[in-house]
């Protein structure tokens, strides 16, 4: 059997779980909850309350503070005290919501953070073997998130110069992750690719500064700022780009590019793509090789044309 | 043997029934071992638990009795409600949002359709970060049907584009459907040539469910990697720094050498001959390729083949 502590606490959380949010006194517990006392009979006073400053009085309290600690630190269940006596604090996710966690801690292998979880933490006792999404998360992932809780600016070298940042968010597009914040120096918004902060001896380079140096401006868009397809964020006057692609290709191509089918021949497909950034356009076509060949407008195959062009000059 | 304190006792009732809530069930054998104890001390500390019941003076009766249950094969389950965990009012501490809030923004760019108790938990954990965290996974259009035959146990027939850009017609058996390294992929034996392979499902075109049934062997794991090492070309380049953030997906730098002129050189390493085709051919044109020296040949003349597409 377990021991009679172990029992009380359980007793006591079902006890004050069956009040509510309706608060209840020591003498109350200690009247109805068995383990506190109630049958020794400690001296009361006319409205059934303990009546204070006694011995039984003191060791009755003591008891029951102890017992909440053991609560709030094994089990994270808080009990607040109000004029009225002790109730429980709301809980922080309701049952569906806290099953909907789990669901996704079972789905996905966060790997990088939190990796020695301790047991009976939200989501660690999963069945591993069941994710099927394994998602790296870097080191500077977890160290950036923690300054921008504390809003604490970061510096890092990129680029080969010292950068300070205050952070805003964080964010993964394909398989990076960047960081957006504004650069002190430029005093604008800038994002950074993790993987691209120098090192030195492999050691993480980001000095953390003063926290509570900043507030995220009202108006900023986490997720605005972390589209970061170029096609999406491009500046570039926007133009209908027709690319020639190999049949083969063009489910690929579609999945990298976006775009529509605009004409089909045997020998190729004629996909039609909105292009606002003409320099990772030209990138991600040439990526297809033989197998897609811009075709209009103009400017875009003389932009492709040119690097061709360009290339093979300088190689020669 | 010294006596685990109270704090000790709870931790191990914290985690048994945390094993049983997020896995369904589990064996007290099973759970002892993961929590390092002997399943006879597991069982007498989850007595209090699975027997709750008391009256008070008044004689009310308060019982959880209902939530827990341990089955005659002796399997620990949330019967209905797991009763503590509902009364948790501490928010998870950073490390544990920060795992859930990416697990849970991942599922959220994945379902289709509303999942609203998913919704609120993720904004909860949200405000523990107190940092926006933007997290997807690219999810491609013929996932679905792959997910679908593997459910039925039926195969899945495609048309594939290799890495070389070859495209063939494959016949698989989807044993495993997973994403890693932000790509999905398909694990299972193509009936074409009877071998074990893997697919990546974004490379797929055409899908539909097959007539062959089968079923899958019974553990399958995600991979931890692939040994793409035979694969591996490396090729130092001196280019301006500004070009790095430019060079395309996926490579792995080495050591950056910061010179005099504002370049640099780098080692970059692809994996196969197509990818460093590409490479060397998006390079900005004023990029040097140091070496090796066939790869300065490859750039020109990967170049010049796909200009002669322009030229012609």
């Amino acid at each position: 059997m377990a021991d009679d502590a172990t029992e009380r606490i359980l007793r006591l959380a079902a006890y004050l779980a069956d009040r509510g949010r309706t608060s209840v006194t020591l003498g109350t517990i200690s009247a109805d909850v068995p383990g506190y006392g109630g049958d020794d009979d400690p001296p009361r006073d006319e409205r059934g309350e303990l009546v204070v400053d006694t011995r039984e009085w003191e060791t009755i309290r003591k008891r029951l503070q102890r017992d909440l600690k053991v609560l709030d630190d094994t089990l994270g269940i808080e009990v607040e005290t109000t004029d009225d006596g002790y109730r429980l604090r709301p809980p922080f996710f309701t049952p569906d919501e806290r099953r909907a966690l789990i669901a996704a801690a079972a789905a996905v292998d966060v790997e990088g953070v939190d990796d020695e979880p301790v047991l009976g933490e939200l989501g660690t006792a999963v069945d591993a073997s069941t994710r099927r999404i394994v998602l790296a998360v870097p080191e500077r992932v977890r160290e950036l998130s923690a300054a921008i809780r504390e809003r604490a600016p970061v510096t890092f070298t990129y680029h080969g110069r010292a950068r300070t940042v205050d952070a805003y968010a964080l964010g993964r597009w394909r398989t990076h992750w960047y960081v957006v914040g504004r650069e002190h120096d430029a005093d604008a918004i800038r994002k950074y690719r993790l993987d691209r902060i120098e090192t030195a001896s492999g050691a993480l380079d980001v000095t953390v500064g003063e926290p509570g140096s900043y507030t995220v401006p009202a108006s900023f868009d986490a997720t605005e700022q972390l589209r970061l397809d170029p096609n999406d964020w491009g500046q570039d006057p926007p133009v209908a780009a027709r690319i020639e692609v190999s049949p083969d290709h063009v489910h690929n191509f579609q999945y990298e590019l976006g775009g529509r089918v605009r004409d089909r021949a045997d020998t190729h497909v004629v996909v039609e793509v909105e292009v606002r950034h003409y320099e990772s356009f030209r990138e991600r076509v040439l990526r297809f090789g033989e197998h897609a060949r811009v075709v209009g407008p103009p400017e875009l195959v003389t932009l492709v044309r040119d690097h061709l062009h360009a290339v093979v000059e300088a190689t020669r | 043997m010294a006596r685990p304190s109270i704090e000790g006792k709870y931790r191990m009732i914290n985690a048994a029934l945390a094993l049983a809530e997020e896995r369904g069930s589990i064996s007290l054998a099973d759970a002892a071992a993961q929590l390092e104890t002997t399943r006879d001390h597991l069982r007498a500390l989850l007595d209090s638990v699975l027997f709750l019941e008391f009256r008070t003076r008044r004689g009310e009766l308060v019982h959880a009795t209902r939530a827990f249950l341990l089955t005659e094969d002796d399997h620990l389950l949330v019967d209905e409600r797991h009763w503590l965990r509902d009364l948790v009012s501490r928010p998870p501490d950073a490390d544990t949002a920060l795992r859930l809030l990416v697990a849970g923004t991942v599922v959220q760019s994945l379902v289709v359709g509303a999942n609203p108790q998913l919704d609120t938990a993720v904004h909860k954990l949200e405000q523990v970060v107190a940092a926006d965290v933007v997290v997807g996974v690219d999810d491609p259009p013929c996932r679905d049907v792959v997910e679908q035959a593997r459910r039925d146990g039926r195969s899945v027939r495609f048309r594939y584009v290799n890495d070389k850009g070859e495209a063939r017609d494959r016949e698989v058996e989807p044993w495993f459907v997973f994403s890693n390294w932000g790509r999905w992929y398909v694990h299972g034996r193509d009936l074409d040539d009877d071998a074990v392979k893997w697919f990546r499902i974004d490379r797929m075109a055409s899908a539909d469910v097959g007539d062959h049934r089968f079923e899958p062997p019974e553990h399958a794991e995600v991979p931890e990697w692939f040994d793409l090492h035979d694969h591996e070309v490396t090729v130092t380049l001196r280019l301006a720094a500004t070009a790095l953030d430019g060079l395309p997906t996926p490579h792995r730098l080495g050591a950056i050498t910061h010179l005099a002129d504002g370049r640099v050189d780098v080692d970059v390493t692809v994996y196969g001959r197509q990818r460093l085709a590409h490479l060397l051919v998006v390079l900005p044109p004023d990029a040097e390729v140091v070496g090796p020296e066939e790869c300065r040949a490859l750039r020109r003349e990967h170049a010049a083949a796909l200009l002669a597409g322009y030229d012609g």
